[in-house]
């Protein structure tokens, strides 16, 4: 199960799998980001490459207009993730 | 564990329940688990974007063997498929030097334990190891 909600704070919220079967849906939601924006991972469990390519894609267009996407409430595994990937280095991840 | 599926990313759901039963019954820790399941993740998608063509099935073992897990995908009737000589991915680039793709398999030689590959007679099998706690 994969789904995408906008949280009380406008903030993107991730639930449960992002993984290759899903990455339609995410492209669609990310695609409509115009601006600045937090993602919530309080509720992901789980991510993989196909994930990952949208966040980059996501962050490359935002920077174009001095944008950024702001990561928050990253697991320990999804974190590990980011390190290995060098994401920790090019988003900010509270 | 084993199981045959057809060569198509609507696999993925029932591979993900197989191997989250196995890793239930095995009490394969959360660590291992996470990496587990992502390396079956990359390797699947990867047999089937760069050997769409053949019609066989692919095989997918779990086991044991001692204190790791050992995770491997059989594909039939296939070209050469080294993931172990995949040239190595520059994590530290800035973004706006990066491009999305390419980033799954730096992710699963960079997190497991080990990677194998054998081909012999159009049968090309690559073997993942990764310690279970």
């Amino acid at each position: 199960m994969f789904d995408i909600q906008i949280g009380t704070n406008g903030e993107v919220v991730l639930i449960g799998r992002f993984d290759a079967q899903h990455i339609d849906k995410a492209r669609e939601v990310f695609g409509t980001i115009e601006q600045s924006k937090v993602v919530d991972f309080s509720r992901l469990e789980y991510i993989a490459s196909a994930g990952l390519g949208i966040l980059l894609a996501t962050q490359k267009k935002l920077s174009e207009s001095g944008g950024a996407l702001k990561l928050t409430n990253v697991n320990k595994h999804i974190r590990d993730v980011f390190h290995f990937s060098g994401f920790d280095q090019i988003f900010e991840i509270e | 564990m084993q199981i045959e599926v057809r060569k198509e990313i609507a696999s993925l759901s029932e591979l993900f329940r197989q191997a989250g039963e196995f890793f239930d019954e095995k009490e394969v820790g959360d660590d291992a688990r996470g990496v587990l399941e992502m390396a079956l993740e990359e390797l699947f998608t990867n047999l089937v974007k760069y050997n769409p063509d053949s019609e066989s099935l692919v095989m997918m073992c779990l086991e044991i063997d001692a204190d790791r897990v050992t995770l491997s995908f059989t594909d039939y009737d296939t070209d050469r498929f080294d993931i172990t000589e995949f040239p190595e991915v520059d994590a530290n680039q800035p973004l706006s030097d990066r491009t999305p793709g390419g980033l799954g398999i730096h992710l699963v030689k960079k997190m497991s334990d080990g990677i194998e590959y054998e081909y012999s007679n159009r049968v090309g099998k690559t073997t993942l190891y990764k310690r279970m706690n």
